[in-house]
């Protein structure tokens, strides 16, 4: 049985790696060797769209519905053979503008119309919120399966508990202070956060590291090998999608 | 400069391709019962041609002189 304060120790230990690789990457950014300008580490970077909830959200539409997990990998890839046309003209307009926000964007591609670019950034707020509280879940609810580990509970088990004893809020309210100290005090268009871009790349690796034990464990651990396992894919989706919810 | 369109053509192509890899008619002409090496042809063929647009993708941009 995992101690809960075994978890938070090991949380805070990760985060504390991280901001050292980030600080460690902006240092050598001062001096002008920078660890980022490496087609390896900024295609790490990428990774950042796969969010905390991406671990139940993918991992759970494999297991019930099979392919179905894949179309949101196959779409960026996609995209990403049109980034030369669409991201580099975004980055040149960013930057000869000095735009720093979704909103700021599209308001100075109308005009710098005031209104558009309040509209923009109401609209990204209410969108982004529902997301936000998706991956504060994803955090919390990793938590409570971890610190009751032998006995199995399932994710939206975890997520009912009263709002002072979700982790969730507490989750919340330290991200905020790490945004507000390190994230938003001196904004400038012009700044590039390379530690913030290292730190990501690293992350990255750690993810994909998971998502390999997740696929070996399921493939060798569970079933016994490819061919046995894709013997069983037809089984599995027809009894999965039974009671599947999207 | 001639280049540089000519990779961008190349790369728009690339994207319509894998828009024709990615729908059906296709995923429907792979998607039955049997085997192609131990994988079903649905699974067998996303991940293939995903696999080739991304090698693809990085000839093109790779590739030194035309």
């Amino acid at each position: 049985m995992l101690q809960g304060w075994v978890i938070v120790l090991a949380s805070l230990a990760y985060l504390g790696i991280l901001f050292a690789i980030a600080w460690y990457a902006d240092h050598r950014a001062d001096s002008g060797r920078s660890l980022i300008s490496n087609p390896v580490v900024y295609a790490l970077s990428l990774g950042v769209y796969c969010t905390t909830w991406t671990f139940y959200g993918s991992v759970g539409r494999a297991a019930a519905s099979g392919i179905g997990f894949l179309p949101i990998y196959l779409g960026p890839t996609l995209l990403f053979a049109l980034a030369g046309f669409i991201l580099h003209k975004m980055i040149r307009v960013a930057k000869a503008n000095r735009i720093t926000s979704i909103a700021d964007f599209v308001a100075s591609r109308y005009g710098k119309s005031q209104l558009l670019g309040g509209l923009v950034t109401v609209i990204a707020v209410v969108g982004v919120i529902p997301y936000i509280a998706l991956q504060l879940k994803a955090v919390s609810n990793s938590f409570a399966i971890l610190a009751s580990y032998p006995e199995i509970i399932m994710p939206a088990k975890a997520g009912a508990v009263p709002l002072l004893q979700d982790s969730a809020l507490y989750v919340a309210m330290i991200l905020a202070a790490f945004t507000i100290l390190f994230g938003t005090r001196h904004l400038d268009a012009t700044e590039r956060h390379e530690g913030m871009v290292a730190a990501i790349a690293v992350e990255s690796v750690v993810k994909l590291a998971a998502f390999l034990a997740v696929g070996i464990f399921v493939v060798w651990g569970i079933h016994e090998g490819i061919g046995r396992k894709s013997a069983n894919v037809g089984e599995a989706t027809a009894g999965a999608s039974a009671h599947a919810t999207p | 400069m001639i280049r540089s369109r000519l990779v961008a053509q190349r790369l728009a192509f690339l994207f319509l391709l894998g828009c024709f890899f990615f729908n059906y008619p296709l995923l429907s002409v792979f998607n039955r019962g049997g085997d192609f090496f131990g994988l079903p042809p649905l699974y067998a063929w996303l991940m293939g041609s995903w696999l080739a647009l991304i090698v693809q993708m990085a000839w093109v941009v790779e590739r030194k002189g035309d």
